[in-house]
């Protein structure tokens, strides 16, 4: 039995509760939250202990692994001393707020020889992942303009996500998905060019990137603070070759309309597949920690965040920002 | 225990599709295959590296059998691999008459064998959220259900029989007719109790209907029409569809089994999808291998081919009469 740690008790250790629950030879043996831990555990984790701090978790249970679904600016704090303990750790995206703590964290792994894997969960949605195996097979050519559209609406939601110096805004917070979905299909980001744009709890961000390759993309994050639009995303990659193009609100292979009164699910995440992207990820998780390949390195989170925050610093200075750049 | 399958019969379109999942499935032993054309039968086995054998050959060496020949001779496969403990994954629709049909069921009952119907609507991701949502009562007492199930055309030319009365049985409604109703029956429980049929020919070349629109009434008492027509257009961008809605008194369920695509516009080429959801037929070929080994029937089966085939026949009895006609189960 995989002993797994859980920080966190927002919507993402939630989804991830719910699918340790339903997986074979692994347990959520306990979770840590600041605050209200008791509840969290009480409702998603059968057989876990509820912790106040994480690292009163690390020293009383015997933990194979910790699955961070903390805020991005917590990461650090939370990953080091876990790596230290021998620990090996999924964290979701993006790894850390800065390169300097994100890099902490990667050379501390490195250090103790554990695995540590982003969660860039994009890379196990199946219409990502084929779009990327369409690319790679040739069907558009040597791809030269990509763009991708990602929104996520909200009426209430944690005040961390707010703040700046904690989340990055769009661009670190959900721009991020698009970005390394583009570096895993286009490759290498050279430059990227972002602006911003915030009122009334809102955040569109726009941003521009050339690839290595000499590929365009153009990155497309909106955080609308109203509740009456959808969550959707897109995407198209065209080449000399050819266009591939995606739109989730074209995709209904599923429908309900109904006017009886039903319980609303415990689980936020629906996608009408035979497993869907969450679990896959945590699966690939799994098998890394029981001595497989990581599915996703560290090196590779921080390579997509390295280009989110030269898009964040790209719309304070006004220029194009190279990932190389950003403050080490 | 892997169990150890063959294909008999190499005749149907779908021969490669499942050859290929037999060969990369861990849970079977792909033995190989056998046909009454043996030049086809050697080529297709050479082209996915299995052996060739004569039919009493391989049914010696196989628990379990994809009958993939054309829609007539069903029967002429079933019966000795039955007779021989063979289970059997038929290709749709189980016959062409009620007495085949029926002489296929029988066969398998005596023999103890399980009868799977290759039909993969059932086990789609969408079918199956559609019955759990039916089976909540999400929509009440079903009124009325609209189907579609089209096709390019110029897959009739692939195998060379599918439009040819003499091997097919039929035309579009003999194909397309029984796959929506499948899924009607799985989600609803509802039976057809009459059909008007529709037919024409629209395409040149064909002497059998590629133009199929029934109109049904089922026996909760609701309506229910079907498009099973072959008449796509070679520059569709997608092989087909299946989608059904049904409405009833408390709301509305809307399947569109094959509506996770990725739109590809390729340069001379012109556009199509690709398909990123989860395969109905990965899902349809697991059920049968775990049919086979639990000792219990396949989801979709011998009642299933019965049934749906006496819809069949009641479309082309229609269509003879020009009226509606009751469904004689």
């Amino acid at each position: 039995m995989l002993r797994i740690g859980l920080l966190g008790r927002g919507f993402m250790a939630t989804v991830h509760a719910l699918r340790y629950a339903e997986m074979e030879d692994v347990e959520v043996v306990g979770v840590a939250s600041p605050s209200e831990p008791r509840e969290f555990a009480t409702d998603y984790t059968e057989n876990a202990a509820a912790y106040d701090d994480a690292l009163a978790l690390y020293d009383a249970e015997d933990l194979d692994a910790i699955d961070v679904c903390t805020p991005t600016h917590t990461h650090r704090d939370l990953v080091v001393p876990a790596a230290e303990r021998g620990i090996d750790v999924l964290c979701e995206k993006p790894l850390e707020r800065t390169m300097g703590d994100a890099s902490e964290m990667v050379e501390a792994a490195e250090d103790a020889g554990v695995t540590l894997v982003p969660g860039h969960t994009l890379r196990f949605f199946p219409e990502y992942a084929t779009v990327r195996d369409r690319v790679r097979e040739g069907d558009v050519g040597d791809p030269g303009n990509a763009r991708t559209l990602r929104q996520s609406p909200y009426e209430e939601r944690p005040a961390w996500f707010d703040d700046d110096e904690k989340s990055g805004g769009a661009l670190l917070d959900l721009a991020i998905h698009d970005v390394d979905f583009l570096r895993w299909t286009l490759g290498p980001v050279e430059r990227v060019f972002a602006r911003r744009k915030r009122w009334d709890g809102n955040e569109y961000a726009l941003a521009t990137l050339r690839f290595e390759s000499g590929a365009v993309g153009h990155v497309d994050a909106r955080w609308p603070n109203r509740s009456d639009l959808p969550f959707k995303t897109a995407f198209e990659i065209a080449g000399p070759e050819g266009l591939l193009e995606f739109d989730s609100e074209d995709v209904a292979p599923i429908e309900v309309r109904s006017t009886t009164e039903s319980e609303p699910s415990r689980d936020p995440i629906d996608e009408p597949l035979e497993k869907d992207p969450y679990r896959l990820e945590l699966e690939a998780f799994v098998a890394s920690v029981r001595g497989g390949e990581p599915p996703i390195t560290a090196d590779e989170g921080l390579a997509s965040l390295a280009v989110a925050l030269a898009a964040v610093e790209s719309a304070e200075r006004g220029e194009p920002v190279a990932p190389a750049e950003v403050g080490a | 225990m892997t169990l150890r399958m063959g294909l008999l019969s190499t005749a149907h379109v779908h021969t490669g599709g499942f050859a290929s999942r037999l060969s990369a499935s861990d849970e079977v032993e792909f033995v190989g295959m056998t046909d009454d054309d043996e030049e086809r039968g050697r080529e297709t086995a050479a082209e996915h590296g299995v052996e060739f054998y004569e039919p009493d050959a391989l049914l010696e060496r196989i628990d379990a059998a994809i009958v993939a020949s054309t829609n007539v001779t069903h029967r002429r496969w079933v019966e000795p691999a039955a007779a021989a403990g063979v289970d059997v994954l038929c290709e749709k629709p189980l016959a062409t008459t009620m007495a085949d049909a029926r002489a296929i069921v029988a066969a398998c009952e005596e023999a103890g064998v399980r009868l799977g119907l290759a039909m993969p609507l059932a086990h789609s991701v969408p079918a199956r959220r559609a019955r759990e949502a039916y089976e909540r009562g999400e929509i009440g007492e079903l009124q009325a259900a609209v189907g579609t199930n089209r096709a390019w055309f110029r897959d009739r030319h692939l195998t060379g029989w599918s439009a040819d009365e003499e091997h097919a049985g039929g035309g579009a409604a003999m194909d397309h007719t029984v796959h929506i109703v499948n899924l009607l029956r799985r989600i609803t429980g509802e039976e057809v109790t009459e059909v008007h049929a529709e037919f024409g020919t629209m395409h040149e070349g064909i002497a059998v209907e590629d133009v199929n629109v029934l109109s049904m009434e089922l026996s909760g008492g609701g309506i229910f029409t079907l498009d099973g027509s072959w008449d796509r257009p070679d520059d569709w961008d997608y092989w087909g569809d299946a989608a059904l809605t049904l409405v009833g008194t408390e709301g509305e369920i809307a399947v569109d089994v094959f509506d996770q695509t990725i739109k590809r516009t390729r340069a001379g080429e012109g556009i199509d999808g690709v398909y990123w959801g989860s395969i109905p037929d990965d899902a349809l070929l697991a059920d049968f291998v775990a049919a086979c080994e639990e000792g219990r029937p396949p989801l979709v089966g011998a009642e299933d081919g019965l049934r749906e085939t006496a819809v069949v026949l009641a479309a082309y009895e229609s269509d003879e009469r020009g009226g509606p006609v009751e469904v004689d189960y």
